[in-house]
């Protein structure tokens, strides 16, 4: 074939690729005709298939609610991981948000709220909605005194343990801080990492120091300080650290706690390397599934009450923090607000089926026959809880986060001391407000 | 003749239609970055006009902890890598490759084989392979008895940044390899024929002849090299999994964190502007100082 | 064309070892593709840690039907195709043109516009990524094939330029001037005499043009929002999820993906080659 024949082709080729792009461009502008109503969502759960319980959930409510509305046409569009969280925000920029989209509240909330990019909820939640959820679910979606999301699952973290690996070091689940500290020795020296942990994911780390300080300083001194109407060098913060500290020195993460990653972590503890992993109820999937090596063998417990502390062990890590928020544009608000609060709900309830925690929305007794044994297990653990507070790094806006794992980091790693660390986080985070 | 050179119509149409785009989509955006370091702004609500304080906390207060000024050292150390390691092995290979040896076409394609995977395999591999637990590495260093020297790659602050840079080294060599064969290919057979008539070793017609006939070439290797290790992001980006830390961070990482992460549009537009500045400041450098004698002479002239 | 004759036993002792290392190098530069592979094989399990390398316990091939399924692969891959190509031809075409106008016309501006197409090399694309939304917002094009293909044509014209420049200072100027004696105007010169000789970087940057627009997420990500024009490397990304990720699914998708521009290489290179000797022919 001759050149310019080769040119003309290729020409032609080009020319038919945007064509077809103006033709796609031009059928996306305009409005679907007829009858059915349109609503554009987006989320993070891009993969149908998935066998994480949040997404199990997700799916299950879209085609409940696509079955219950049977005249409103869900364009759903999912981005999987990190790049959803790149995604949102640009087109949040850009005032191109869709109508109902999958984000975090607290801090990680602020710049949509604070740019006016999400509708307030107060007048259409006044219809009796508020009185079906779980007291307390909605504080982080609560900004000034308008609510701007419904509440989802509450999820929590527990500390799971591996009774096998327990019983064959002679040890018992540990119900007592010393029980724990007994076993982590008792383990190390039989050659098993005493508690996975994935630092170099950094919230893992965050996780346990989370959890330390809400042992140390209760949860209300917890939140004041994510909050920040209240300090973060208090001294039991300051303790909080130390023990962690403690932890560390003890051997009880192992050795290669900061170059091992979030999976790795959860790898160590499924196949039996690791005798202990702290961690939300995510993994409660993985743990039980099939090919799961520590299936059936894994118990959840309670992370104990830490001697001198002001928290109890019925304080909890965990929360209510992932919603859908309404654009603040839309025109159409009263017919979506029912599919809106109907979907919530429904993936609320699923996503208590699944074993991804418990519903925010008061509700019957469902059949919990099928459902995960972990996620009963934590149930009833939790239905003890005194009170809640949750991940650092979403009540925390992205800049304080930041400079929260910065300074965490540096502590873990032995480079400051917990006085140092804990004046860190109140220069960088409770003094800026 | 000249006229024809001159043509200033053919010029326009050879010119403008890519200058516009370029100007439009390409530079006009980092005018805009230009404009938003000299605000606070998150990137969606309302920015608010700080001047150069930008500046002065990226470069010198440094209040957030962000280091950026070391992620630049980190990145100087990269394109010394790349120049003194990864350049010389890629024309080595693309010496043997042009010269008519036995595989030449297969050996071509294998060595190309990492620059066409995507970033996201490659350091998801080489993060396995550094694993403190369960890595490759250490479980060789083990079998081989020299379990004593294995490590937490990664994670120790003194093999940090060596075992980061050394994938991003690796991974390139075959692009450089190409351009240096497609140009060493260009070169007319008939003088290859003269050099080895007149008894010239295959290494003397390498630096007599191949050498400073592909020079320009070169340079445009050397600058990529450069300039890309300054900006460079991809692997690194994987193989950190987004997290800074300052013995691995280089400043697009850096910069990507502070814009998407921390939501600091205006510094993170700052350490763009930085590197669009410290780019060119190289670039000016090597154009200098990598002259083909072609053009100096004409400079003379 | 071979430098290594094969006269003396001193050069074949060099082709023995020289055969040696470029084979050693080979199995170094394949490893990634066949870990690749090997780790589409593997569950979750394995990959993590307790398999890393070495051959899958059980050949999954449900991973492969698991990433057919989740996704619509076929689709997202013609999508990549297209861009890419389009990218590849619309940046080939002006790179080209630009490129010669500055090496080897004579104008006042050259030298300033090739420094300020050179900027580009220096721009750091994750600081544009808020800017071109908005601008393609503003042109009405989000959601279209275009928002994809302008902003890569623009990524790809710096380098392109530069390595057709480099390769212009090495060309000689015999061949336009014969040309042009021989009462060709400038447009003639550049379809029938220049662009044949440029062929081998026409088609070395063509190469790396796709790779760019292939393998790119952030603007792939971001800028198209309908399930029908992803590309292959968002649907495969989609695959992640925040706290549990199905490796195996992505590792089967990253194969899969691998192939067009692996293809796509060996193809050109061959181009390359072909191309050299009979430009070189016609000289």
């Amino acid at each position: 074939m001759n050149r310019t024949k080769r040119f003309g082709l290729i020409a032609c080729a080009v020319a038919v690729t945007f064509a077809a792009g103006a033709y796609a461009g031009g059928q996306g502008e305009s409005k679907a005709s007829g009858q059915k109503a349109k609503i554009t969502l987006w989320s993070q759960f891009a993969d149908p298939k998935s066998m994480d319980s949040g997404a199990i959930a997700f799916f299950k409510a879209l085609e409940n609610t696509r079955t219950r509305f049977p005249d409103v046409e869900i364009e759903h569009v999912g981005t999987g991981g990190e790049a959803y969280k790149q995604k949102i925000p640009v087109a949040g920029a850009a005032n191109e948000l869709p109508d109902m989209f999958f984000w975090w509240g607290g801090g990680t909330a602020e710049p949509f709220i604070k740019g006016n990019r999400v509708l307030a909820l107060n007048d259409l939640a006044s219809d009796g909605t508020l009185k079906r959820l779980v007291p307390g679910t909605t504080d982080n979606f609560v900004f000034g005194d308008k609510l701007y999301g419904l509440p989802i699952y509450i999820s929590t973290a527990q500390l799971y343990v591996n009774k096998e690996l327990f019983l064959n070091a002679g040890l018992k689940v540990p119900a007592t801080w010393d029980e724990l500290t007994t076993a982590i020795v008792a383990l190390k020296a039989k050659g098993i990492i005493p508690i996975a942990l994935g630092a170099k994911d950094r919230w893992p780390a965050m996780f346990w120091n989370a959890i330390l300080d809400i042992r140390m300083g209760g949860v209300s001194a917890m939140n004041a300080a994510l909050k920040k109407t209240g300090p973060f060098n208090t001294p039991e913060f300051v303790a909080a650290a130390k023990k962690f500290d403690e932890l560390i020195k003890l051997g009880a993460f192992g050795d290669n706690y900061m170059g091992t990653s979030y999976d790795d972590s959860v790898n160590l503890f499924l196949t039996g390397k690791a005798a202990m992993i702290y961690m939300g109820a995510w993994v409660n999937g993985q743990i039980e599934a099939d090919n799961s090596p520590v299936k059936g063998k894994v118990v959840p417990i309670n992370v104990p009450a830490v001697p001198g502390g002001k928290g109890s062990s019925n304080d909890w890590h965990g929360g209510c923090g992932e919603t859908f928020f309404m654009n603040a544009n839309l025109k159409n608000k009263e017919q979506v607000w029912p599919v809106y609060k109907y979907f919530v709900e429904t993936m609320a309830k699923e996503a208590f089926l699944a074993g991804s925690g418990s519903s925010a929305w008061l509700s019957e007794s469902s059949d919990v026959a099928k459902m995960n044994i972990l996620a009963l297990q934590i149930g009833l653990l939790s239905a003890k809880a005194t009170g809640f507070s949750y991940w650092w790094d979403q009540i925390l806006t992205g800049n304080d986060t930041e400079s929260m794992f910065g300074s965490l980091m540096q502590f873990i790693a032995g480079k400051s001391s917990p006085e140092q660390y804990a004046q860190e986080l109140q220069t960088k985070i409770s003094d800026r407000k | 003749m000249t006229s024809v050179f001159c043509d200033r119509k053919a010029i326009a149409v050879f010119v403008l239609p890519a200058l516009i785009l370029f100007l439009v989509v390409g530079f006009l955006p980092i005018a805009q970055s230009a404009y938003f370091s000299l605000l606070e702004w998150d990137g969606i609500g309302t920015a608010k006009f700080v001047g150069l304080s930008n500046y002065v906390d990226v470069f010198i207060t440094d209040f957030f902890g962000i280091k950026f000024d070391h992620s630049i050292v980190n990145s100087v150390v990269l394109a010394i890598l790349c120049v003194f390691l990864q350049l010389p092995a890629a024309l080595a290979l693309a010496l043997v490759l042009a010269s008519g040896i036995k595989g030449e076409r297969a050996y071509r394609t294998i060595f190309f084989i990492p620059v066409v995977i995507s970033s996201a395999s490659i350091g998801v591999m080489f993060l396995k392979i550094y694993n403190p637990d369960f890595g490759v590495l250490n479980e060789l260093l083990e079998s081989a008895g020299l379990g004593v020297w294995k490590n937490d790659w990664f994670a120790n602050e003194r093999t940090a940044l060596m075992s980061a840079l050394l994938p991003v080294v690796w991974q390139y060599i075959g692009y450089h390899m190409l351009l240096m064969y497609a140009a060493i290919k260009g070169i007319p057979g008939e003088l290859f024929e003269a050099a080895t008539m007149d008894g010239a070793s295959p290494i003397r017609t390498a630096f007599s002849i191949t050498l400073p006939l592909i020079r320009p070439i070169l340079r445009v290797c050397v600058t990529f090299a450069v300039i890309g290790s300054l900006k460079f992001f991809d692997l690194l980006f994987v193989m950190t999994g987004g997290s800074p830390s300052p013995a691995t961070d280089v400043p697009s990482t850096l910069m990507y964190n502070t814009i998407f992460t921390r939501r600091l549009y205006g510094h993170g537009s700052t350490m763009a502007v930085f590197l669009v500045a410290e780019c060119m400041v190289f670039y000016l450098v090597l154009q200098r100082t990598l002259k083909t004698r072609e053009e100096r002479g004409e400079e003379r002239r | 064309m071979s430098v290594l004759k094969d006269r003396t036993g001193q050069y074949r002792y060099v082709a023995a070892v020289l055969q040696f290392l470029l084979a050693a190098f080979a199995a170094v530069q394949m490893f990634p593709l066949v870990w690749l592979v090997l780790s589409s094989f593997k569950n979750n399990l394995e990959i993590t840690g307790a398999n890393v390398i070495g051959f899958p316990r059980q050949w999954r091939w449900d991973n492969y039907r698991y990433v057919l399924d989740a996704t619509r692969l076929g689709s997202n891959l013609l999508n990549s195709l297209l861009y890419s190509i389009a990218t590849v031809v619309l940046s080939g075409i002006l790179a080209s043109m630009v490129s010669y106008a500055v090496t080897r016309m004579k104008w006042k501006g050259s030298g300033f516009v090739l420094a300020l197409f050179m900027t580009g090399l220096m721009i750091p694309v994750h600081a544009t990524l808020l800017p071109v939304f908005i601008m393609m917002k503003e042109a009405r094009l989000l959601n279209t094939p275009l928002a994809l293909v302008i902003p890569y044509t623009v990524n790809a014209l710096p380098s392109t330029i530069f390595i057709m420049a480099g390769f212009f200072a090495s060309l000689p100027r015999e061949m336009e001037e014969s040309g042009v004696i021989d009462g060709c105007n400038i447009y003639a010169v550049f379809w029938h005499i220049i662009l044949p000789l440029l062929k081998p970087a026409i088609v070395t940057t063509a190469v790396f043009t796709f790779l760019g627009a292939w393998n790119e997420l952030m603007f792939a990500n971001t800028l198209v929002n309908k399930e029908n024009l992803m590309t292959v490397t968002v649907a495969i990304n989609s695959l992640r999820g925040i706290h549990f990720t199905e490796y195996g699914a992505i590792f089967a998708g990253l194969a899969l993906a691998t192939f067009p521009p692996v293809l796509v290489y060996a193809l050109f290179s061959d181009q390359v080659q072909k191309s050299m000797i009979a430009g070189a022919i016609k000289g």
